[in-house]
């Protein structure tokens, strides 16, 4: 979860953010024992028209929480419920079948602002990944801001944990929306690409339950019913009057659609919420093809993170990699300008505050020309090296001159880490990693034929060795300096990284 | 009468012409003065003659100048509502928009800097780039200017965006703000 403790959020938002919040809770304290649904006679056990999973008295983990828009202006408040009873469908227990579902999936209660009024009709939200990628990237998941490669099942329930809406998400992509109910309803909702099975549905908490819920004895109750379960394509499917409007163009849910919601007429203690579509942030703005893809594949294999353990790293790079790995950032490619076209990338220092998303943004833009003519080995290494290097401004750490050489070493500083150890110490270990990694993406997804581990340590020193020419000679940054001895191999070195950009016959990576 | 009227008319106009040519000539001392100050500071050998374009930077107007959607953790110095009224922030407004580069000639430059007219990118050697500089009277009455520059180095490089303030016919960085790099 993104709190404002852990993001460098501008002090003016998080203040604000931090009233808004303390709205909400004492809204909450104060309401949470009316946010009923009237009784309409059915539980997850009986011939019932809906499943309800049995309820239990939240408690938000008010520190940690995001705040967005629904596309209709309402404000949400999405607040962790971390520590609190999980339940789970049994179907996705076999995405990781040797790990407890409790410590996978998150879960969280949406505070949804009322249009007219001062209330904050409360939702449960429910995140499950089908995938390691998944998983590993959904700590800062929240509804309207899923990873772009995001696949798993998101269900929403009503405070008093009736099942409102699930859906199934693939690559940030709704796939399918499921609802439950019975036949006769669900028949009426069903136009076009609909689906609708009578099949038994287990769920489960990991509270233990009474014997009859858990008769392995397990520490988790089952909670089954036999139930008519609708599964409609995309993210639409129903007809307006079947549980979807369209506002402004945009697909909104309502509980239970027309026939069975709740119409509350002024007396209603609890409103259910309509929700929009859940949304991913595209991060990947790319729209050449082949860049697009290498960033995919870079992120879908958290290559910075797979290097962790498999060479001699100190943990600050190890933390330093581990962080820039889940570090979300804009990627993009344009044309740069003619005085700026020699350059392969660029970082945009700039932090902006999107006002749509209320997130700080950073961007890092390819060029076109670049694009043309680099290698796939060396877009792999610069969009490596322009990651780390957004991360580390976002972080705060900006270099006397902005280059990533200058940032690595403001970082190390705050490590500990001072001139002698970085040029020698932290920074080879450093470029190992990146080569590391670079090598690994080349073995998956890669063309090119080279096995020489050293080939990649040497192209990741790419924008970290020569920082000018004078006199005739480079001057080389004296890591690189450090790290080979003779001015031949600097010049070879430093040449291999040039092919690689350039697109030269002597490059071993292939054309994009 | 219509003699006095059209005398008039001539010595309005006239002072404008005069004026104009007078003021141009100065403004273009400004801006020596300003490229000088700034090849000083960045330890400047050459130069391009191709001038920065504002707009390629997404410079179009006083909001963007005052990076209003940037989340500085310091906005220092940056802060230009401190030093402009409204009027000085539409003319500014205005200026950015209407921006129309020119070359950089050798004598705009300092006689150690080289000026390169070629295509750079051949050459090992780092090379500097400049906007066209803004000028903008302040609302203390003190003279300010605004200027893009970018290095670039082989493949490598970066854009700084200046903000100067001129005290005693001297120009003096008052802030830089580093808008991208590789």
């Amino acid at each position: 979860m993104i709190s404002c403790v852990e993001e460098p959020e501008a002090p003016k938002i998080e203040v604000n953010e931090n009233a808004q919040i303390a709205q909400v809770k004492s809204w909450f304290e104060q309401n949470k024992t009316k946010l009923r649904l009237p009784d309409r006679g059915s539980n997850f056990r009986s011939q019932s028209k809906e499943l309800i999973l049995p309820f239990f008295e939240k408690e938000p983990d008010w520190d940690k929480f995001h705040h967005y828009y629904f596309p209709d202006g309402r404000e949400v408040f999405e607040v962790s419920l971390a520590n609190a009873t999980k339940y789970f469908p049994t179907s996705i227990v076999e995405n990781f079948p040797n790990e407890n579902p409790k410590d996978y999936m998150v879960q969280n209660i949406m505070f949804v602002k009322h249009s007219t009024e001062n209330r904050f009709d409360p939702l449960i939200a429910r995140y499950y990944p089908s995938d390691e990628y998944s998983k590993n990237h959904q700590k800062n998941i929240a509804y309207k801001q899923i990873d772009q490669y995001w696949s798993g099942r998101l269900d929403i329930f009503t405070y008093d944990e009736h099942h409102f809406i699930g859906f199934l998400i693939e690559e940030g992509e709704i796939i399918n929306t499921i609802n439950y109910g019975n036949d006769a309803e669900v028949n009426r909702r069903i136009t076009g690409d609909c689906r609708t099975i009578i099949r038994e549905v287990t769920w489960a908490s990991n509270e233990p339950g009474p014997t009859q819920d858990d008769p392995y004895g397990y520490g988790v109750t089952y909670h089954s019913i036999l139930i008519a379960e609708t599964t409609c394509s995309g993210s639409g499917g129903y007809t307006p009057t079947g549980g979807t409007q369209v506002i402004n163009g945009e697909p909104y849910y309502s509980f239970g659609g027309v026939d069975t919601g709740i119409n509350c007429s002024g007396n209603c203690e609890y409103i259910v919420p309509v929700v929009s579509r859940p949304s991913s942030i595209i991060l990947n703005l790319l729209t050449n093809p082949c860049a697009s893809d290498i960033f995919k594949q870079l992120r879908k294999m958290s290559i910075l993170k797979s290097s962790i353990g498999n060479i001699n790293q100190t943990n600050e790079i190890i933390q330093l990699l581990d962080s820039a790995n889940n570090f979300q950032f804009f990627i993009k490619n344009r044309q740069f300008s003619s005085q700026d076209s020699l350059k392969s990338a660029m970082t945009i220092p700039s932090i902006i505050f999107n006002s749509e998303t209320q997130k700080n943004e950073i961007t890092i833009e390819l060029n076109d020309s670049y694009l043309n003519s680099a290698t796939k080995l060396s877009i792999a290494r610069t969009i490596l090296h322009e990651l780390i290097h957004a991360y580390i401004l976002y972080s705060g750490f900006m270099g006397t001159d902005g280059s990533l050489n200058s940032s690595l070493k403001s970082y190390g500083s705050s490590m500990g880490i001072y001139s002698n150890d970085f040029h020698h110490s932290f920074m080879p270990i450093y470029i190992s990693s990146i080569g590391y990694s670079l090598a690994e993406w080349n073995r998956r997804y890669g063309n090119s034929l080279i096995s020489d581990r050293n080939y990649y340590d040497e192209v990741a020193w790419g924008g970290l060795s020569a920082m000018n020419f004078e006199n005739g000679q480079y001057i080389w940054f004296e890591a690189f300096k450090s790290k080979f001895q003779t001015e031949n191999k600097r010049l070879e070195v430093h040449q291999k990284i040039i092919n690689e950009i350039k697109g030269y016959y002597d490059a071993e990576g292939k054309p994009c | 009468m219509m003699l006095k009227e059209s005398l008039v008319k001539f010595i309005i106009l006239s002072s404008g012409l005069i004026c104009l040519a007078f003021c141009q000539t100065n403004l273009k001392e400004e801006e020596k003065m300003v490229i000088n100050l700034i090849c000083k500071e960045e330890k400047v050998e050459n130069v391009s003659d191709i001038r920065l374009r504002w707009s390629d930077y997404g410079f179009i107007n006083y909001k963007k100048l005052n990076h209003e959607n940037v989340v500085y953790y310091d906005r220092g110095e940056f802060e230009l509502n401190l030093w402009f009224n409204e009027a000085q922030k539409t003319e500014l407004t205005q200026k950015v928009r209407s921006v129309k580069p020119s070359r950089i000639q050798k004598k705009d430059l300092p006689d150690n800097v080289k000026l390169i007219t070629e295509d750079y990118g051949q050459l090992r050697r780092t090379v500097y780039s400049f906007s066209e500089p803004i000028f903008q009277e302040g609302k203390n009455g003190i003279n300010y200017a605004f200027i893009l520059v970018s290095q670039t180095f082989e493949t490598e490089g970066w854009t700084k965006y200046y903000f100067l303030e001129e005290h005693a016919k001297k120009w003096k960085v008052k802030a830089v703000w580093m808008i991208g790099f590789s």
